[in-house]
Parts: structure tokens; sequence; C-alpha cells
């Protein structure tokens, strides 16, 4: 993958499409810094330079890759209660009631005492769903409180898959709201993702 | 105060982690004390012979152990991810290491050292030699783990060698067995354990300084 070059305004998001093998998860996985480019490209945010998203002191980056990051042997709401602290730095502690609006949000609230292992694969997508759904709050609750809070960034490889027409709604639902936020999204996809503003297209070209 | 917050959440999560997978959290113990039972069976049954192997046996005995638990360090949560989303977290993923790196010391280095007295009155130990032992494997298997961890780190690029493990960290190990069962032997011949115990505990605070730093490192190539 070479000649690759975009730009994303605030409130804009960015659909990464192409076969598979072209390269959209290891452009995500570099660009937040988890792999290395094979030439550092010129990255810039608000006009500096950066060496990736996740070294952006500017940007509240979250990314979802293949791997969710979810435990089999912690339940739904532990798992959610760890990455929620991880997402937020540990800038303060998890309300579970706060925990249980959001896999409410995203319907799988009943299964909140259950090992993450018994989920179906719907069920696991909608779990990281709620991830995102927190994402959203926290940055609501952080713009109240200053002017220069940062900027959510979210890095999402294949949000819909295995989500049934409903859960793919609410997909477009959380990201439409990030973008009113102000936010960023990339998103590597196949599919249209139903009720999203129109995206920026980048379409990698296969081998 | 977000590091410290996090660095609890860490050892929460690893702790509970650990105890829910139940058989892994005893079978370091149990090994523990099968592998160090196993010496007075093979050998001529001489107390005085088991009087001197006895520091030795107990600490090699450690080692082994830990080893036993250093593949799980890192492995599982490199596979489902937990791993990178922790390391993107840049401020503090250090806490959540650390967090790491103790909750699996509690898990096994711990208990280990809590049961080293079974060991000491099988092999006929005095009971100030037995308290050196348990006092100098609570000093050095912080130090193991540490050693364990770093090799564990590097071990998750080669992908499933158990044996390279091992093959990076006991050579790493040494001087924390040469002072840890040293310490043990310079009581019985009423030398004092002292001088070792403040070596070992020297060697856990440059371990303590270094480790954590060099998994950290290992972790970013391994996940790259």
């Amino acid at each position: 993958m070479h000649d690759v070059s975009f730009s994303l305004e605030s409130g804009q998001w960015l659909a990464l499409t192409g076969p598979n093998g072209s390269g959209k998860s290891s452009l995500l996985r570099a660009l937040c810094g988890l792999s290395s480019f094979d030439v550092q490209p010129a990255l810039r945010y608000a006009g500096q330079p950066i060496e990736n998203l996740a070294g952006c002191s500017k940007l509240r980056l979250l990314f979802q890759g293949h791997a969710s990051g979810w435990k089999d042997g912690l339940t739904t709401l532990e798992n959610l209660r760890w990455q929620a602290g991880l997402d937020q730095q540990g800038a303060r502690p998890i309300d579970d009631h706060d925990l249980v609006a959001a896999l409410d949000a995203c319907g799988i609230a009943t299964q909140r005492e259950l090992p993450f292992a018994v989920l179906s694969a719907g069920q696991r997508r909608r779990l990281s769903m709620s991830r995102l759904w927190l994402g959203l709050r926290a940055q609501a609750a952080g713009d109240e409180g200053d002017a220069n809070a940062r900027k959510s960034c979210w890095l999402l490889d294949e949000p819909t898959t295995a989500l049934d027409d409903e859960g793919q709604t609410l997909m477009g639902r959380l990201l439409s709201q990030l973008l009113d936020q102000g936010g960023f999204a990339l998103v590597a996809t196949h599919v249209a993702i139903p009720q999203t503003p129109p995206a920026k297209l980048l379409r990698l070209r296969g081998h | 105060m977000q590091a410290l917050l996090m660095f609890r959440e860490s050892i929460r999560r690893d702790l509970r982690l650990l105890l829910r997978q139940g058989s892994e959290a005893w079978l370091v113990l149990v090994f523990f004390l099968l592998i160090a039972s196993l010496f007075p069976l093979a050998m001529e049954p001489d107390p005085g012979i088991l009087l001197a192997i006895g520091p030795g046996v107990a600490w090699v005995s450690a080692l082994l152990a830990v080893l036993l638990s250093m593949p799980r360090m890192f492995a599982a949560d490199a596979q489902d991810g937990s791993l990178e989303q922790m390391l993107l977290q840049s401020e503090v993923w250090m806490p959540v290491l650390l967090g790491k790196l103790l909750a699996h010391w509690l898990a096994s280095g711990l208990p280990l050292s809590l049961v080293a007295p079974f060991i000491g009155l099988q092999y006929g130990l005095e009971r100030e030699a037995i308290v050196v032992l348990v006092l100098s494997l609570c000093i050095g298997t912080p130090a193991l783990t540490l050693l364990g961890a770093i090799a564990a780190a590097l071990n998750l690029s080669a992908r499933g060698g158990g044996a390279l493990l091992a093959l990076l960290m006991l050579p790493l190990c040494v001087p924390v067995l040469v002072f840890g069962a040293g310490a043990v032997e310079a009581q019985q011949s009423g030398l004092g354990a002292q001088a070792h115990l403040s070596l070992l505990a020297a060697g856990l605070i440059l371990t303590l300084v270094l480790a954590p730093w060099a998994c950290s490192t290992a972790i970013k190539i391994a996940l790259d």
C-alpha cells in the first residue's frame, strides 16, 4: 500500500473499503501506533505533526480491532468496567449505573452477569457498542468542563459484522452522535452503515 | 491518582481471572511441593544429606514452579486483543503493567513462599533456617517473576515456544538462586543470613527498575 492520502475535518468520517487483504486493518493498526509503517508518513493533527494517533495528547482514541479485547473469564459487566476505565485512563472511578445504562442501550443488559464466553457473536458486537456508547457519554461530560477537551477519534474495524438490522442501525446512530459531538472516525467496512451522514471514501486497491 | 486507580483495577482484574481458572492457580503450588518432595524419595534417607541439600532443593523447586506459571503471563491477553487495548492508553500503560506483574506474583510467588515451611520441615531444617527460607523466597520470588516476565514478553513474538522461555529465563535467574539458597545455608552454618538477604533485596530493586521497562519494550515489538 502506498500513495494513500486523506484528511478529515471535525465531524467527518472516513469509510475505508477495499478487497480482503488490501490493508484496511493494517492501516488502522499502524495509524494508532500498534504497528509501524514501512515508511513513516506525514501525519498531522490540527497542523501539528504527530507520530501516531495514540501518541497525540489532544485525541481521545478508541480502537476496535479484529480482536475485541474482551476476556472470556470475566462477565459482560466486568469486561465493560475494565475497558471503560482503560478508555478514560482512570480519570474517575466507573459508576455501575453508567455501565448498566450502556448495556441497556445496546440491548444486552440482561446478559450483564453472564460470562463473556457464552455470548453470541452479535451480542459480543453489542458489548463493543456499549463501549462506544460510554465513550460518547464521557466525551459529553468532558466537553462541559473545558473548551479544549480532547476530541474523540474512533478507529473501527468492520464494526457491523454479525449484527442484525437493528444492531446495524444502532451502530449508525452511535457514529452519527460522535460526528455531532465533533469527533472523527475511520471505519473499515464492506457494507454501508445505515443512518450515518455521508462518509468520505477511501478505497484501497488489492495487490 | 489516575495511575493508582488503574494499578488497583489491573491487580483486581488479573487476580479475578487467575482465581477463576482455579486449577491453574493451584498447579504452581502443587508443582512446587511435589518437586521438593521427590528428592527425599529418590535419595538415600540420610538426615545429614537432606539437611545439606534442603535450601537448594527448595529454591530450585521454587524457580521451576515460577517458570511453569510464566507462559500465561501475557499470552492470553495478547491473543484476545486486551493487551493492545492496554498499550494504546499510553498514560496508564505502565501502572497497568505493574499491576499485572504484582497480581501474577500474588497468585504464584507469594503462596509458594508461604507453604515453604512444609518443605523446610521435610528436610529437617531448624526454625531459624525456615524463617530465613520464607524470607528469602518472599524477596526472591518477585525478582523471579519480573525476570520471567521479560522472558514471557520476549517469547510473545516467538509464538508458542515454552522451551525458549525456559532457556531465556533460567540463566537470568542464577544470581537470585545463588543468594536465595545461600541465605539459608549461611544461616545454617552460623554466619547469619543478612548479607545474602541484602544482596537479594538489591537484586529485587534492580529488576524492579529494569524489568517493567524491558517487558514494555518487548511487548511493543511483539504486537507490531
